[in-house]
């Protein structure tokens, strides 16, 4: 059995002055200590092009619908 | 719209462990582990995990996986079409009536936490204008932080910044220039032919210099 280790990410999120306004944390996984078969088997995942979505852009206004 | 912390909620389909998050560890059992049923941020399967449960909702919400384009949706209701088309966690939509647009977002909203639900504007960098039967793409703000990055904010303007049949030939003498900012450049810029197709001539630069 494989345990993965987990760290924190601290993150200040600022406005355009450059002041602080957020303080973000998020625990993220150190996956690259995962092994293939034992902790994952697929992986990928499809990504849209930039290219399908300008189709998109170009077929709502044929369409004459709105995108949200 | 846009899903909050979209990779949190892909189920895994393979045991995996973690440690307990330091600061959190459970002072009876400091030694026990968490086996996780969803994804983390990190973890190998996660984009994997959350592209299945997206595409499981709309298909059971039925929509159409598209079969070239696997991040396109379409649901066709009586010769009424719904498209959806997801990119991670950015998901742009539309239909031939409003009573399928907001039944969409009513099935959507108790499943996952999202936000920008409205009117599409931005996405990708590019700027989108919706008008009655017109729709504009531009690029400017990207632009604008383009030239400010590459330190170009405060240069002059020029009408022709190279002679137009000028042969291009090494410089037997010349500095070497940073690579990999050059070729950022040049990516950057590449970008752009989705709104600017007529800047497409950048590609031929891109070969002179990899040559």
């Amino acid at each position: 059995m494989n345990v993965i280790s987990t760290k924190w990410i601290y993150k200040n999120k600022s406005d355009e002055h450059g002041t602080v306004t957020r303080n973000k944390a998020r625990q993220v996984a150190q996956g690259y200590t995962q092994v293939e078969g034992l902790d994952f088997d697929e992986t990928f995942a499809h990504v849209a092009r930039l290219e399908s979505i300008r189709l998109l852009l170009g077929v709502s206004c044929i369409l004459k619908f709105k995108l949200f | 719209m846009d899903v909050k912390s979209a990779f949190l909620n892909g189920y895994l389909n393979e045991e995996v462990y973690v440690e307990q998050p330091k600061g959190l560890v459970d002072p009876s059992f400091p030694n026990h582990v968490y086996r996780l049923k969803k994804a983390l941020y990190g973890l190998k399967q996660a984009p994997r995990a959350w592209y299945e449960r997206l595409t499981q909702f709309l298909v059971n919400q039925g929509h159409m996986k598209g079969g070239t384009d696997k991040t396109l949706f379409v649901k066709d209701d009586n010769e009424r079409l719904m498209i959806a088309q997801i990119y991670v966690d950015d998901i742009v939509f539309g239909g031939m009536s409003d009573k399928m647009v907001q039944h969409f977002i009513q099935q959507m909203q108790p499943k996952f936490e999202m936000s920008l639900v409205g009117e599409l504007t931005y996405f990708l960098g590019l700027q989108v204008k919706q008008m009655e039967n017109t729709i504009f793409i531009l690029q400017s703000k990207y632009v604008k932080n383009l030239v400010k990055k590459f330190g170009m904010d405060n240069g002059g303007h020029k009408r022709t910044p190279a002679a137009t049949h000028l042969k291009l030939t090494k410089d037997e003498n010349g500095v070497a220039v940073d690579q990999n900012m050059y070729k950022s450049m040049i990516g950057s810029l590449l970008y752009l032919t989705a709104s600017r197709p007529d800047i497409t001539e950048v590609k031929r630069i891109l070969k002179y210099i990899n040559n």
